[in-house]
């Protein structure tokens, strides 16, 4: 048998043992981003194509985005229905593609949306929860103006509607 | 003429259905001399004793390399320590620390009175002192990051095999490069630039994928010594807490 042969160089430095145990840990699916990303991670989602982000057969072929789905005057029920069970099943689902705060503030961000266009039967979610709702989302740093001022109109319209149970 | 048996095909044939553990390997290096368990053991060992060496008894690189050489051929080779490897008396690799570190204290004992060459000295005490257990903690974080820096070696070549360059992207710059440098991970938008990623669900994808791949990779590398999946999860985890301990210290 041959003399054995030096080892290769270590691509870890001498710098880099703080955080080694990092590279050990067992794979949690549910924390893939920090709440850093979140800003970003959810700018992303509302200029991401429907059609690629919810992975939905019926939908390849819309190139709408999903800001553009929620916020637009012509705003189509089908479009908001898909990205709220999007968002329930990312909400529920420990693999889901979304950390849960996002997947929740989604979620109201479609209704809200859906409230401010009419659509009945939309959600059963009541009034209360959806102004705790609502207001829980006005509340997180990272939700983008445009949502935030979409919740605030449907909150608005909410509490001015004849006939609404005011918390 | 006798047969040449590998070491994969005999720990196969082993009559009582050993695992193929370290001891199953080390047994057959030890009682049969297998040249091809002897290697693997000698691979597998090798950086992390290197790396005690320079780290922990503060050799000098060269002085450690003809150290370690020596102690490979009049130790592991030879199939001498093999041979003494007693399971009930523990892991197998604090046995090879403790002769190590006896090997190489008298053989620099030796050097300085011999200042020319190394000089071998055969009989000397190879499992009489024992290393302070401090040592083998020095020699389990040596040993966790051989471990590490092979499954990362192996990742980066399944991804370069596979032409996935963005798992090994992702994984380089969001886990690696925040894990060694023990900072934050570079800001999500960064991601999304350099992979033109089009949604967020690309980017989870990615992100999941590559991490299950080195999760892959780390325990295919444990495997090498250890066979159930409690006993691969055990070792993972004691060796979480070693580097854990040394992140504290």
């Amino acid at each position: 048998m041959n003399e054995p042969t030096p080892p290769r160089k270590s691509i870890l430095t001498d710098a880099s043992n703080l955080g080694l145990s990092r590279l050990l840990e067992p794979v949690d699916e549910e924390i893939v981003w920090c709440e850093d990303d979140f800003p970003a991670l959810f700018e992303h989602l509302l200029g991401a194509r429907i059609g690629l982000e919810l992975d939905d057969p019926t939908l390849a072929t819309r190139h709408e985005t999903i800001q553009h789905c929620l916020v637009s005057p012509q705003r189509e029920e089908g479009l908001l229905l898909a990205i709220k069970k999007y968002a329930v099943a990312n909400m529920s689902d420990p693999g889901g593609s979304l950390p849960k705060p996002l997947a929740k503030a989604l979620f109201l961000a479609s209704i809200a949306s859906s409230r401010l266009a009419g659509f009945r039967g939309f959600s059963r979610l009541s009034d209360v929860e959806f102004q705790q709702g609502g207001h829980w989302c006005l509340a997180q740093t990272w939700v983008p103006a445009s949502v935030r001022e979409l919740v605030r109109d449907a909150l608005r319209h909410s509490s001015n509607e004849p006939g609404r149970v005011h918390p | 003429m006798r047969p040449q048996t590998t070491s994969s095909q005999k720990l196969k044939a082993d009559p009582i259905g050993f695992p193929s553990t370290r001891w199953s390997l080390v047994g057959v290096a030890g009682q049969d001399r297998c040249q091809e368990a002897i290697s693997d053991l000698v691979a597998m060992y090798m950086p992390a004793l290197r790396n005690w060496l320079v780290r922990s008894k503060r050799l000098e690189p060269q002085l450690a390399d003809d150290v370690l050489q020596a102690f490979l051929v009049d130790k592991m080779v030879s199939g001498y320590l093999f041979r003494m490897a007693d399971r009930q008396r523990g892991k197998f690799r604090s046995l090879v620390l403790r002769a190590l570190g006896n090997f190489s204290n008298t053989l620099l004992s030796n050097l300085s009175r011999d200042k020319s060459r190394l000089v071998v000295v055969e009989n000397e005490d190879v499992l009489g002192v024992g290393a302070a257990p401090e040592q083998d903690v020095l020699f389990d974080f040596e040993w966790a990051r051989a471990l590490l820096d092979n499954a990362i070696l192996a990742m980066e070549s399944e991804c370069a095999r596979k032409g996935r360059s963005d798992l090994w992207e992702v994984f380089r710059s969001r886990v690696l490069g925040p894990a060694l440098e023990d900072k934050p991970p570079p800001p999500y938008e960064d991601l999304v630039l350099r992979l033109g990623l089009r949604a967020p669900r690309e980017a989870v994808n990615l992100m999941v994928t590559a991490r299950r791949m080195f999760q892959r990779c780390l325990e295919t590398e444990v495997s090498r010594y250890a066979t159930s999946p409690n006993e691969i999860q055990e070792e993972i985890n004691q060796l979480q807490a070693v580097l854990g301990r040394m992140r504290a210290l």
